[in-house]
């Protein structure tokens, strides 16, 4: 007997949440022979930053994703530390979709290592979903020699949770029968979507477990949580009904907000050295926002201190921008008014409340100028790659770009 | 310890069925034979797609990368044995 599924989700679903293990550590496992086998932690930089993607040899001395070098090598001292090829990661992800593509049209990657498939309907031509998972993870072997984790369920819900359960290399199938008892214990935390604040507000309500959430009356919870206390206790029963969103529905949907973010090489208090870093994220935010149709009206300055204090600034403008310059003008001028008490480790910039194509026609001689301007130097950054024509500051511009962004899909207006 | 290199380089290769082979390369005044590539993968830089390749001798790696534009081979970074 499965879970109370109320009239909703009538229709028996196969999803797959495909889990690529330790994505990027594979990545240059595979790209370099003498690493296979070793613990390897691909990071920031080869002297600083944090651990982006540990290997499993690495995994097993207990390094962890975004933990220090120095914590990673006091674990593990024959650690070796590997700089991030975002290009080779964005690649290898391009690669798995077509893997994943040929299996079913829906396709939603949830990042650059994971994707849910909705493989319903596909058992008279591939077999039932167990079968799809065991040729999938074979093709990607093959082809690829990458292994990953695969949850199937009948929602987006249980099949991520599904994957998360046996690493690396596992196949875990929730069938709706299993599904009560999968979920009775689980804690809470173990729920996608559920993070730490949520966990603690919950414990306070003395619910731990997935089955104490799926119990739990609606009025308490929607007292507490407003309008998503009914989705926290869809959560506790395993109930969801969001659909697999195809990949070409997902690159239509507009996007909320345009940011880079840098992590300096060593801390700097220095702030001719910080406003050259502020204008550069500027520029590239602005080449990003016009390639992408876009325009925004909220600027949001980001530092990180050397002691990992975070804050963000930011200030609504009276009209749309588009231009590093303009951007780089409000940024710079919200990190003026900001007394810095130590040293900046991370300066990030991005613009918000964004409108598509709603740039004005400019009407006078000097706007008009620059707008031809920064077209003709947007076509020679386009034609030869970006910042070959820029401002004579960022001529000693930083140039480590070693991070992938979360946000970053194929096809998007993110290269790399 | 990987050396960023960023040289243009010689490089003898196999053109076949819209896939290439590197098989040697020259640096440094010798001739680097290629053992194994161990990955492949594509970037762009502008409208130029470049296509890097991740060889090993047998005792270093090198990446190598082949502009589809300039058809010029750059080596890109070379890293030392790790011990």
């Amino acid at each position: 007997m499965g879970i109370d599924q109320g009239n909703r989700g009538a229709r028996m679903r196969s999803i797959l949440h495909i889990d690529m293990n330790a994505f990027f550590a594979s990545v240059e496992q595979r790209s370099d022979p003498s690493l296979r086998g070793k613990p390897v932690a691909v990071a920031g930089s080869e002297r600083r930053g944090v651990i982006l993607s540990p290997s499993y040899e690495a995994r097993a001395f207990g390094v962890k994703t975004g933990m220090q070098y120095h914590e990673a090598k006091r674990l593990c001292p024959e650690i070796t530390f590997v700089p991030a090829s975002p290009g080779k990661y964005s690649h290898a992800c391009r690669q798995l979709i077509t893997i994943w593509e040929r299996f079913t049209p829906l396709v939603e990657l949830f990042s650059i290592d994971e994707a849910f498939l909705d493989v319903t309907g596909c058992e008279p031509l591939m077999g039932d979903p167990v079968q799809v998972a065991v040729r999938l993870k074979n093709e990607i072997w093959e082809i690829m020699g990458l292994t990953c984790s695969v949850g199937i369920a009948q929602n987006k819900l249980l099949a991520k949770l599904g994957s998360d359960m046996l690493k690396p290399d596992g196949i875990v199938l929730i069938s709706p029968d299993d599904e009560r008892e999968v979920l009775e214990d689980l804690p809470v935390k173990e729920i996608c979507g559920i993070g730490p604040s949520m966990t603690r507000q919950l414990a306070a309500m003395g619910i731990h477990t997935c089955g104490e959430l799926g119990r739990a009356p609606l009025t308490k919870l929607s007292e507490r949580f407003g309008i998503l206390g009914e989705r926290l206790r869809d959560m506790g029963k395993g109930i969801d009904d969001d659909p697999v969103i195809s990949r070409d529905v997902q690159d239509e949907e507009d996007s909320k907000s345009v940011g880079h973010s840098m992590t300096l090489e060593q801390d700097c208090d220095d702030s001719t050295i910080i406003q050259r870093h502020l204008l550069q994220l500027c520029e590239k935010v602005g080449r990003r926002m016009r390639r992408g149709g876009y325009t925004g009206r909220t600027v949001s300055l980001t530092i990180r201190y050397a002691d990992f204090h975070t804050f963000s600034r930011q200030q609504r403008l009276p009209r749309s921008v588009d231009h590093g310059l303009d951007i780089y003008a409000v940024a710079s001028s919200i990190l003026t008014k900001i007394s810095l008490d130590q040293a900046i480790r991370l300066v990030g910039v991005s613009v918000s409340s964004l409108e598509k194509q709603m740039s004005q026609v400019p009407l006078f001689m000097e706007e008009r100028k620059r707008k031809f301007t920064t077209e003709a130097m947007d076509d020679i950054n386009d034609r030869y790659g970006d910042f070959t024509v820029t401002w004579g500051t960022l001529a000693e511009r930083y140039r480590h770009e070693r991070v992938i962004s979360p946000a970053w899909r194929p096809g998007g207006d993110r290269e790399y | 310890m990987t050396l960023e290199i960023n040289e243009p380089i010689r490089v003898g290769a196999i053109f076949s069925q819209r896939c290439v082979r590197p098989v040697w390369f020259s640096w440094k005044g010798r001739q680097i034979r290629i053992k194994e590539s161990a990955y492949s993968w594509k970037s762009r830089e502008g409208s130029a797609v470049l296509f890097h390749f991740s060889v090993t001798d047998g005792q270093g790696l090198y990446e190598i990368c082949y502009n589809g534009e300039n058809l010029g081979w750059v080596l890109i970074r070379a890293t030392e044995e790790r011990g």
